[in-house]
């Protein structure tokens, strides 16, 4: 009776793991999904109703139902509206690392989103039109390799997850 | 916000650090002016000083703090708001308005598209005008405004630095809030340069009054024209006219019964009638009053005031002849 139990609570947890890598995957897609919604919202702001940094991160924040991306641009807005003395790209950065470093996004999705950082303000509109379509040309691939691995490999966790379960239950008894 | 943390903010840091010693009172201060490899100089009480590396204003050129290059360009950093592409239109006018209504001349090397000014760059050059707010500088001049109760078209005239903005923003405040005496009317402020309703993201941070609308950020003759169609306002009110545009939408206005406040640089009657457009106007006699300012005594000094024939109905007493 007792190896059963065991049997039921190695093949329960093994099955947890694959569907929580699985699951990350998803998560992961979501997050890239967020990304384009907040950059796509933020060209508007900036190129149709001509806001400053400042005012399109407050107007997007709104927007935005997410608290983890809503919290960044809120943050970032409140920054730049201190004038700290500070480069915009460091108080991109630090907002990156502060607020999306416990979403679900990557460590090279965030050093992506740096990057967008390092032109964002600089020169003209026609300037800001495409440091943003190429951020967004950049996500898009992303998502579509995303959604390849998604559908690839979530299935395939979920039943190595269950697979492998089953064959440690079989080897401890 | 007081107006020394809201101004000291659009500085580099290190000038933000000397500005931050001073002692004086920035409600008095009227510009500072930066050059890249010059001192920095102040205007403070109408009078012009070198500002020193501890804060002190001297009249000793020699102690004056010379600003550096990467001062200017972290000053523009801040002036922009990190944004300088948010203000494309007006830097081709070779100017910002910032948060505060304070209007900061630029100038530099510009580019050209053809023969139009397309941007600005290697600005070298800035000067920050303050903008005040002098709530009841107004009241003075009120009652020539008004004839049997009823508001006249009027036309302030000065030369730069004399304050004729903020004289028009109390009129605006006054004939919006009305008084005992007088009622309150609709006023719509066509405001190209932000300067008089100083609009933050929309909302006037200048009390213009409860009964103003103002349309921010857009052409005179234009906005003065949406204002009657949309707003149905009493009183239009606008800044520095002069161009053709202008006198069409002026017409306009006045057909349509409304009311006009303008202003324009001048610094006589003399001087407006050399003005081609201007002329036009004072010929046709359009404006029932015109207020004169100066700066002899202080800013904001009503040297005369005359009515459309221009017979003076405040010193001096000569009256001006119509061409």
């Amino acid at each position: 009776m007792l190896k059963i139990l065991g049997a039921i609570m190695v093949i329960g947890a093994s099955s947890g793991i694959g569907y929580y890598c699985s699951k990350k995957l998803k998560l992961h897609l979501e997050a890239l999904l967020h990304m384009k919604k907040m950059i796509m919202l933020l060209k508007g702001e900036i190129l149709y109703m001509n806001s400053t940094l400042e005012e399109a991160f407050a107007a997007v924040a709104l927007r935005i139902s997410d608290p983890m991306y809503s919290d960044f641009l809120l943050d970032l807005s409140e920054k730049l509206k201190e004038r700290s003395s500070r480069l915009f790209y460091d108080i991109w950065c630090e907002g990156v690392e502060v607020h999306l470093s416990k979403s679900d996004l990557w460590k090279k999705d965030r050093l992506d989103i740096k990057a967008l950082g390092e032109n964002l303000g600089y020169l003209d509109k026609q300037m800001q039109e495409k440091n943003l379509d190429l951020y967004l040309e950049q996500l898009e691939e992303e998502m579509a390799q995303g959604k390849e691995e998604f559908l690839s490999k979530s299935k395939l966790y979920r039943s190595l997850g269950i697979m492998g379960g089953i064959f440690i239950a079989i080897v401890l008894m | 916000m007081n107006l020394r943390d809201e101004l000291l903010k659009i500085f580099s840091g290190s000038i933000r650090g000397i500005l931050g010693q001073t002692q004086i009172d920035f409600n008095q201060v009227q510009e500072i002016r930066l050059r890249i490899h010059a001192p920095m100089l102040i205007i403070y009480k109408n009078e012009e000083y070198y500002v020193s590396k501890n804060g002190k204003l001297t009249r000793y050129l020699e102690e004056g703090y010379e600003i550096s290059k990467q001062e200017l360009r972290e000053t523009m950093e801040y002036i922009s708001n990190y944004s300088l592409y948010a203000f494309e239109e007006e830097m081709k006018q070779g100017f910002i308005t910032i948060q505060g209504g304070h209007r900061i001349g630029l100038a530099g090397k510009t580019i050209l598209d053809s023969s139009d000014i397309k941007s600005m760059k290697y600005i070298a050059f800035i000067n920050i005008r303050l903008s005040h707010q002098i709530k009841g500088c107004a009241t003075p001049v009120l009652p020539f405004l008004y004839e049997q109760g009823k508001m006249l078209h009027t036309l302030l005239i000065s030369p730069p630095r004399c304050g004729k903005t903020t004289l028009l923003r109390d009129i605006i405040r006054q004939i919006s809030n009305g008084t005992n005496q007088r009622t309150g009317k609709t006023v719509g402020v066509v405001d190209e340069r932000s300067e008089l309703a100083a609009c933050y993201m929309g909302i006037p941070q200048n009390d213009l009054g409860i009964r103003t609308d103002v349309l921010d950020c857009c052409p005179k003759a234009k906005g003065m024209m949406m204002m009657i169609r949309t707003m149905s306002p009493e009183v239009i009110a606008v800044d520095e006219i002069g161009s053709r545009e202008d006198l069409e939408a002026i017409e306009y206005v006045i057909n349509c019964g409304c009311k006009l406040l303008a202003t324009v640089h001048g610094h006589s009657i003399e001087d407006i009638k050399t003005k081609p457009v201007l002329r036009e106007l004072l010929n046709a006699h359009v404006f029932e009053r015109y207020i004169l300012l100066n700066n002899i005594e202080k800013i904001g000094n009503i040297s005369a005031i005359y009515d459309s024939m221009g017979n003076p109905l405040l010193q001096p007493k000569s009256r001006w002849k119509h061409a």
